[in-house]
Order: structure tokens, then sequence, then C-alpha cells
């Protein structure tokens, strides 16, 4: 059984344990597991991770498979990618020389002091809090837009969580980004900000 | 009893970070992938939509 | 095994990423009844959110008058103290409180 990686264009060094299949324009990047092997532990979805990061540094463009995409055989894989190579080149391109950034914000403290209080009050410091939260994201986020090709924003962000983002920036953007979303945590102490990457461009790689 | 080795903070948190991203994220070509949780079958990335339309309808409202 | 990645970082980031963390795994009736606990308390949780999420909205939109944003935020109050209490009873933390589903992501 074949397991897809990746496809990349420009690749100059394949991972360890992984092999390449020229399919058009494109380089997809696999791994060959045992046909009655399960192959979906903890370790497995590690690995596939680990081998599709160590791409971003032997390509020129990666765009990385969400985990299980698996064919019985070369053939099978050629067949299914073939039906929609002209998409898949097109994202391929715009992935080239493309990083992502992931971004986080969460809220520290969770509640408003509630003591002697009444109802309205307190409800109504809830909607400040809320109100607060909201545009100082919303102020990260513009900044931050700015600086990206393209953003992927998390609509399910709950509880604490108030910002879930990837940003996709070219390599030597990386630096300035950064030092942005540290501004914007030196600004905003009530606010946990994680900042990670760089990764390979996996928001943006969309669904074919 | 067992105590799990805690490795240092931020590597925890890249390691979060990337198995979040090989899962729930990346191009998807088959449309249809079946994953093992918990050791039972699960139709993933149906799973997937179904909750993201569960939280778009809430929003719609 | 795996380099850090992390290029920024403010806070305690284990609220955002309490889930798959290794925990101290004990097997003890206590820690069975604390798990418990734990599940009750999250989805109690989860329905607060929820449900005060909707409130903010309709205050939002000006569809409730005086008594009723009166009303929702006493009951609020009262719960928050309620979990409170219950999370101190069971010597749980708010990080506690979110069930990572694996694949489907966390909860809260």
């Amino acid at each position: 059984m074949i397991h897809l990686y990746a496809f990349a264009c420009g690749l100059r060094e394949l991972p360890p344990d992984a092999e390449c299949v020229q399919i058009g324009g494109m380089s997809a990047v696999v791994g060959r597991i045992a046909d009655g092997d399960r192959c979906d532990s903890h370790d497995d979805v590690v690995r596939h991770g680990l081998v599709v990061e160590a791409l971003v540094e032997r390509a020129d463009g990666v765009l990385p498979a969400r985990f299980g995409e698996r064919f019985t055989d070369i053939e099978a894989l050629e067949r299914a990618v073939s039906a929609r190579s002209v998409e898949l080149e097109r994202r391929l391109r715009d992935m080239r020389g493309c990083v992502e950034l992931a971004v986080r914000v969460g809220r520290t403290s969770r509640d408003v002091q509630r003591d002697g209080l009444d109802g309205a009050s307190y409800l109504r410091a809830r909607y400040r809090a809320a109100a607060e939260d909201a545009a100082a994201v919303s102020e990260l986020h513009a900044a931050l837009q700015l600086r990206a090709r393209a953003t992927a924003v998390s609509e399910q962000v709950a509880g604490s969580l108030l910002h879930d983002a990837g940003y996709l920036v070219g390599r030597h953007e990386i630096d300035e980004f950064a030092r942005d979303v540290d501004a914007y945590a030196s600004r905003h102490p009530e606010h946990t900000v994680v900042c990670t990457g760089p990764w390979a461009p996996s928001s943006f790689a969309g669904a074919a | 009893m067992s105590v799990v080795e805690r490795p240092p903070l931020e590597q925890q948190v890249t390691l979060v970070e990337l198995v979040d991203r090989v899962l729930g994220k990346g191009v998807v070509i088959t449309g249809d992938i079946t994953l093992s949780v918990a050791g039972v079958d699960l139709v993933y990335v149906g799973l997937r939509v179904l909750l993201s339309s569960v939280s778009a309808l809430e929003a719609a409202r | 095994m795996i380099d850090s990645r992390v290029l920024s970082a403010q806070g305690d980031v284990r609220d955002l990423r309490a889930g798959p963390m290794p925990r101290r795994i004990a097997a003890d009736p206590e820690s069975v009844e604390r798990g418990l606990a734990q599940l009750v308390l999250t989805l109690i949780e989860l329905l607060r959110q929820l449900m005060e999420r909707q409130a903010l909205h309709r205050m939002e939109q000006g569809s409730l008058d005086d008594e009723e944003i009166e009303r929702l935020g006493e009951t609020f109050m009262k719960l928050a103290d309620r979990m409170d209490e219950l999370k101190a009873e069971f010597g749980l933390h708010d990080d506690d409180l979110n069930l990572d589903l694996g694949p489907l992501g966390r909860l809260l």
C-alpha cells in the first residue's frame, strides 16, 4: 500500500524512508506500508508530520496531504492525482517559497470579579470583557494579515481560546512577523499568546 | 501506576501542533479517510464536516 | 525527537494546549471519581459557555429587557459560584476541564 505524505516541486533531496513518484509537474512523496497494517498509531501520525516538515527544507514548494491518503499501488495514486492535476499543480505553485506560522490567543483569567455585583452588572461586565477581547484579536489579525500572503482562521474557537489562525508568509518574513506577535503580547498581558512555526503550509492545502 | 516522562513544554507544544496539523489539515484527495480512534473505525473526514456544520448552524442563528 | 518551533510565547501555554499532554496516570478509586467529576463539570462548563454566548449575543442585538438581563446575570453568577465549589471539592482547575477527543479536537 502507498501512503501519501505530500506533493513537492523543486525537490532537491528526499527525507529518509520516503520515495518520490513523478506525476505531471509534481513530485508525489510517498511511503510504503504493508497491506494488512493499519499504521495509524500516534507514532505513525508524528512520523507523517516529521516527513512533511523535513520536505520544507528540501524543496521549493510543499503541498502537504492529510494523514490517511492511501492507495493500493502507484497506479491507483497516479489515477487519482491525474484526475485533479490542474487544481493540485496550481495549489503547489502557490506554496512555492512559503511557510505557515500558527498563532493562538487565549484569555488567561476567564471570569470577572463577582463579589457584590448584581446580575445585570455582572452580565454587562462579561459583555464588555468579551467585546474587548474581540477588538484586541481583531487588531492583531489585521496587523498580521498585512504581513501574510494568505490567512486561514479557525471558526471553532470556544472557551478560553479567542483566536486560532494560520498565516502564509515567505521565509524572510518570519522574524518581523514574530516581532509583531511579541508586540501584541506585551500590550495584552491578560492574553496567552503562542506563535509557532515555520510549518509546511497545511492550512492552505484545501480539499480536492 | 505510572508517571509519564515530560519533555520540555516547548517541545510538547510543538508536538501537539504537529499532530493537529497532520490530522486536521492538508490536501484531501480520496475524500474519505478511515481512521481508527481508540480501536473504533471512524470516517474521519465525514465527522469533521458534521462538526463544522453544527457550528455553522449556530453561527447562522 | 522534535525541535521546538515556538517563535513567541506569553502566558501559560497549557491553557491553549492542555489536551494530549502527558498526565500522571493512576488507578485508585479516588481518581476514578475525579475522572467522572471532570467529565460532568466539563460538560456543564460547555453548556454554560453556549448559554452565555447566546445571552451576550441577544444583549448585543438589544433583544433583552432590563429584568431579563438581571435574571440571566444572577443565574450565571450562581452557576459560576457553584462551579468553583465543585472544582475545589474535586481538586480540579480550569485547564483540567477540557476533554481531548483526539482527531475531533477539544471539547472546549
